[in-house]
């Protein structure tokens, strides 16, 4: 009874998702078919890529809102350079350290001044989007380049694109990371209890900032990844992207107080609320109530976890 | 014991003085610039403008810094005005009566106010919970707005005689000053004195100080927060009020952005972000701040994609300024 209640408590969302999963194949009979397990599966890299960047975040104890325009930011400059006919390899390189050193700056003012993340990030977020919107002189870049398509176009069975399997590996390869390594290891004490941290003669300013410069870079390869499937940047693209990605990492468990969480479960956040979406669609719920649905799942999550642990106490 | 090396907290230096109101300065330092850029600045219409631009804002800035002072925080503001917006407007259409719109809009604020309360009363929450809770709240709020306009904008074709009067309310003045403004200026001057002069103030700001010993000297800090919730979806409500009257239009994206600028505006202002102390004061020199930037970029002509570059700067520099104090 034990190991089913620690199996519960342990993997409730992976259970919830199989669960929906298997309901939803019995139910709908459009659900389970190639197509849709494709456009499933297909729609989960590129938000899922941030997710992971975001889970750094949440981890140290932080807010960051800024990613939806470094994500535009990185993208816009990626497909430029493409446009520009310069090497692949070395757009992608420019595109990644662009999107690192918006994770710098925003992680400077925030690590060193001990500024308020939200309102930080809040005003990154208007003067990236601002950068972009300028740069791209406030028009779409489409480039149908060929590499972009040859990755669009490589799937397993036809089904998997190969960039689900890139987002699987950097899952695997970040949760090794935060697990294994000391470097890892620290980045959770530093969210845990920044003053322990301190004590411990951490130079917890660095983890910090370190957070904010993986978020930069998880933004850029989503927003590079973003660009394998509909191969056009503008200023505006992923406006809505905090409002996507935060509910699932915070569905998939990690806390936003810091210190609780890890890569896999921000992936198994992502596949649930993808296979909740899909399911919305699937019964037809009108789109406009959709974010509606979101919003009460994200609200379920928060206020039953926070109900529970805290119901005893009177403040 | 050294009598100088003791540093007094009432110390009256220049220095600590300015230390103390960078964002006074901030305000003053745009007003000059604004000047100094453009000839048409000082003109009443002009200043008016900005007052009337800023009101809407204002408001939401009000219903903010409600919230922040009790150590929450509130991002749906922004959609939660959209939400009142929408009802109010398609109220009017339906009845062709004002006043049934204004009470629906204001009813929904309050509503959206409890239940953002009641969910922080039930978690306990501080600001960290606040955030997470009212972005979620808030996408609700505006899923609802766009679901009740069917996914377009609600427009006023045309607007009754008799109804002139709501019109006023957004673009009306008196003696040249402007109604919506005056309103603003009324909610704020009431708030400040409920929460410097009243005991419930006095609670609130306690709450917001420390909660702990607020709830050992007898505080009841879970209602408190509720309270403060309420007026802020209040606020909201008024904000919708105002944002219909002075566009007579309105759509579920009327609210998008709008929990952010309401933030900035108290902030920059030198409310404390996690609660404490502050007031609507403070809100007010935010406001115009903010308005300021926009008027001068506009009136600099830049194209918007540079205004938000150097809006997010000052923006910055105006918090970094504001960090000085806490040093």
């Amino acid at each position: 009874m034990t190991l089913v209640k620690k199996a519960f408590n342990n993997y409730r969302i992976p259970l919830l998702a199989a669960v929906i999963f298997v309901v939803m194949s019995l139910v709908n009979k459009n659900f389970f078919t190639p197509y849709n397990i494709f456009t499933i599966v297909d729609s989960i890299s590129g938000y899922g890529i941030v997710a992971l960047g975001f889970t750094f975040i949440l981890l140290v104890g932080q807010l960051d809102i800024s990613f939806g325009s470094v994500i535009a930011l990185s993208a816009c400059v990626f497909m430029m350079m493409l446009q520009a006919q310069i090497n692949f390899v070395l757009a992608l390189i420019a595109a990644l350290a662009v999107g690192c050193a918006c994770g710098a700056v925003t992680g400077f003012f925030v690590a060193t001044f001990r500024l308020s993340p939200f309102i930080v990030s809040m005003t990154m977020q208007l003067a990236y989007k601002g950068i972009a919107l300028t740069i791209t002189n406030q028009t779409p870049v489409s480039v149908p380049h060929p590499v972009l398509q040859a990755i669009n176009n490589i799937k397993l069975f036809n089904i998997f694109p190969i960039v689900f399997f890139f987002f699987l590996l950097l899952a695997v390869l970040t949760e090794l990371f935060l697990r294994k390594t000391q470097f890892g290891r620290n980045l959770y004490l530093v969210g845990g209890n920044i003053n322990v941290a301190d004590n411990l003669g951490l130079k917890s300013r660095n983890y910090l900032w370190s957070a904010y410069i993986f978020q930069g870079l998880y933004a850029a390869i989503g927003g590079v990844v973003m660009m394998t499937r509909q191969f056009s940047a503008s200023g505006n693209l992923a406006l809505q992207g905090p409002m996507e990605v935060i509910p699932m990492v915070i569905v998939g468990g990690t806390s936003m107080a810091g210190g609780r969480g890890g890569a896999i479960k921000t992936v198994w956040g992502v596949v649930l609320l993808k296979i909740i979406y899909n399911s919305m669609t699937m019964f037809s719920i009108p789109a406009p109530l959709q974010p509606f649905v979101k919003g009460l799942i994200l609200l379920a999550v928060i206020v039953s976890d926070k109900y529970m642990e805290r119901r005893h106490e009177k403040i | 014991m050294n009598q100088t090396a003791i540093k007094r907290p009432d110390a009256r230096s220049v220095g600590d003085w300015v230390r103390n109101n960078t964002n006074l300065l901030l305000m003053f330092v745009l007003i000059i610039v604004g000047a100094l850029t453009s000839q048409n600045f000082f003109s009443t219409d002009n200043l008016f403008n900005v007052l009337r631009r800023s009101t809407v804002n204002g408001m939401l800035a009000v219903a903010c810094t409600m919230t922040l002072l009790v150590g929450g925080f509130d991002l749906s503001i922004g959609h939660n005005m959209a939400l009142c917006a929408v009802l109010c407007i398609s109220m009017e259409k339906s009845t062709g009566n004002a006043v049934i719109g204004i009470l629906v809009a204001l009813c929904a604020g309050l509503a959206m106010g409890l239940v953002n309360g009641l969910l922080m009363k039930l978690t306990r929450g501080g600001s960290g919970e606040g955030f997470m809770i009212t972005l979620a709240t808030g996408m609700m709020a505006q899923a609802l707005a766009k679901w009740y306009c069917g996914g377009s904008e609600i427009i006023r074709i045309d607007v009754p005689r008799e109804l002139d009067w709501f019109k006023s309310i957004g673009q009306g003045d008196v003696l040249g000053f402007p109604i919506c403004a005056l309103i603003w200026i009324c909610v704020m001057v009431i708030l400040q004195i409920v929460i410097k002069k009243t005991t419930f103030g006095r609670k609130m700001l306690l709450t917001g100080a420390n909660k702990k010993s607020a709830f050992l000297s007898g505080v009841d800090v879970n209602s408190v927060k509720v309270i403060a919730y309420v007026v802020a979806g209040f606020c909201c409500g008024i904000a919708a009020i105002i944002y219909a009257a002075r566009f007579t239009s309105a759509s579920d994206g009327a609210g998008v952005g709008g929990d952010f600028n309401g933030a900035v505006c108290s902030i920059i202002g030198g409310n404390a972000l996690y609660g404490g102390h502050g007031g609507m004061v403070q809100v007010f020199i935010g406001t115009i701040t903010f308005g300021l930037i926009s008027n001068i970029l506009q009136l600099l002509g830049l194209s918007t994609a540079v205004q938000y570059i150097v809006q997010g700067l000052i923006l910055l520099l105006a918090i970094n300024l504001d960090n000085l104090k806490k040093r």
